[in-house]
């Protein structure tokens, strides 16, 4: 249990950061230099290539995140199907032992 | 079987995700599409400048800015086409953002490039067909949104400037600049003709019967079916490669007025550069062979893969129908664009204005057939 509740708040602050991080390069315009610094136009220098920069890891950390959100995704859908196929077995065989003749009781 | 589930998680989950994503858009989800409308109409409504594009050259920003309004402007107007309810606000808007193209300080990089004004020079000899021909498209479906529209002068003059040029032309290619002849430019102007005679009830389809000829015989490589991206002003020989970021916007413009060309390129597209994989799809800008870099119209390469190519894809494969090369495309300029909601305006995180407007008229891009039979 506490492992899930660890993999949930770093889920959650991973996708936080993710939507702050996406907000402020949107705000600051910052896909232009390095839209214009991809295609060969000319090379950066002080500012410019710290902005590219920025762009450039969130790009890996998309590249990085993405993946471990499927994983993890996958998981809880094999947690889920696992626990619901036991719940399923669990309850055939309440259902079957209810349904049972009682055998060998022959005190009466 | 928990480390297979966890590959196949990672591997196809990312791209199955950002693929699903891409479905109200194929579909033209009213609402999904005006997220994206709000986020264009957003750049327009600040007061960009050349500043905001760090290309490092003066043409080349001044060609970016000029960009987002004109695409900005078709994506409303396509928009609307598809959605009527939306047609008030999207002449509203497509209104702001042609205004924000026709200012002079917009027009400065083709000034700069011709020593003389596009607009000024409207029935001259001069053709300025990258500023003009982008702009008739806009301006011809600003007619086709709001009949009363207050371009439709403006949309004449440049619709019988440049079919007089091209008419008149010996290789049947106008310039964009001087002594620079781009074949996809000419398909801008070509798809605004088709937009024309929808709205006017003209008839250029012999112009546009001949700029296919032209295409088929002497700009479409023989060897991979794909545009060659510049031909020399005389004679009209090939100075590029063929390449996908020249052909796929070719594809989606001249879907608006010769399908069948269109679907030959997009066919072309399809065969020679589209790669797919765990849910992502790319473009190539070159066909596999010696290749070439990039450079301002490709934007990045990687691997080969083209960035324009893939994002001007987009609009190919919706105006063609093919629902998983645009699922799967879209799934890549997601990964590497990260669309972003922000108060109901959505916008590209590594995209910028012009790729917000760029992927907003590619994402909405009506369907050729259905554009040729309304």
């Amino acid at each position: 249990m506490k492992r899930w509740v660890v993999l949930g708040l770093v889920a959650v602050s991973g996708l936080v950061l993710h939507e702050l991080w996406a907000e402020m390069l949107v705000a600051e315009n910052a896909a232009a230099t390095l839209l214009s610094r991809g295609a060969g136009a000319r090379s950066l220098a002080g500012l410019e290539s710290v902005e590219a920069l920025g762009a450039v890891l969130f790009i890996a950390y998309r590249l990085v995140a993405l993946p471990l959100a499927g994983a993890l995704a996958a998981l809880i859908a094999l947690r889920l199907s696992t626990a619901a196929r036991d719940l399923i077995l669990h309850a055939r065989e309440r259902s079957r032992a209810l349904r049972a003749p009682a055998v060998g009781n022959t005190n009466r | 079987m928990r480390i297979a589930v966890l590959l196949i998680g990672a591997l196809w989950g990312p791209g199955a995700a950002l693929g699903t994503s891409a479905g109200p858009l194929y579909e033209g989800d009213l609402e999904t599409q005006l997220a994206h409308a709000r986020g264009v109409a957003r750049w327009v409504d600040e007061p960009l400048s050349e500043a905001d594009f760090g290309t490092g050259s003066q043409r080349f920003d001044g060609e970016w800015l000029f960009g987002t309004y004109v695409m900005g402007a078709i994506g409303h107007g396509q928009v609307a086409l598809e959605h009527p309810e939306y047609r008030a606000e999207a002449g509203r808007r497509m209104e702001r953002a042609i205004d924000a193209a026709l200012t002079r300080e917009v027009r400065a990089f083709d000034r700069a490039a011709w020593g003389t004004d596009p607009v000024d020079d409207i029935g001259t000899r001069r053709a300025h067909v990258a500023y003009l021909g982008y702009l008739d498209l806009a301006l011809a479906l600003h007619r086709q949104v709001d009949p009363e529209s207050k371009f439709i002068e403006l949309e004449e003059s440049i619709t019988r400037h440049l079919a007089g040029l091209l008419e008149r032309s010996a290789t049947g290619l106008v310039e964009t600049y001087p002594g620079e002849v781009y074949p996809v430019d000419n398909a801008a102007f070509i798809g605004a003709l088709g937009v024309h005679d929808a709205v006017t009830g003209e008839d250029h389809r012999t112009l546009i019967r001949r700029f296919r000829a032209e295409l088929r015989g002497r700009y479409i490589s023989a060897e991979t079916g794909l545009l060659y991206q510049s031909v020399a002003r005389r004679g009209g020989r090939p100075v590029d490669a063929a390449r996908g970021s020249g052909t796929a916007l070719a594809t989606y413009f001249l879907a608006y007025a010769d399908p069948e060309l269109s679907e030959q390129l997009w066919s072309a597209m399809r065969r020679e550069l589209y790669r797919q994989g765990l849910g992502f799809g790319a473009m190539r800008e070159y066909a596999p062979g010696p290749g070439g870099r990039g450079d301002i119209d490709s934007g990045p390469v990687v691997l080969g893969l083209g960035v324009s190519a893939t994002g001007f894809a987009i609009g190919a494969a919706r105006a063609h129908g093919d629902r998983d090369a645009y699922r799967s495309l879209y799934a890549t300029a997601a990964l590497f664009g990260a669309p972003t909601d922000a108060g109901g305006r959505m916008s590209f995180a590594l995209g910028g204005p012009i790729g917000d407007a760029i992927m907003f008229a590619m994402l909405t891009a009506p369907r050729a057939v259905a554009r040729v039979r309304s």
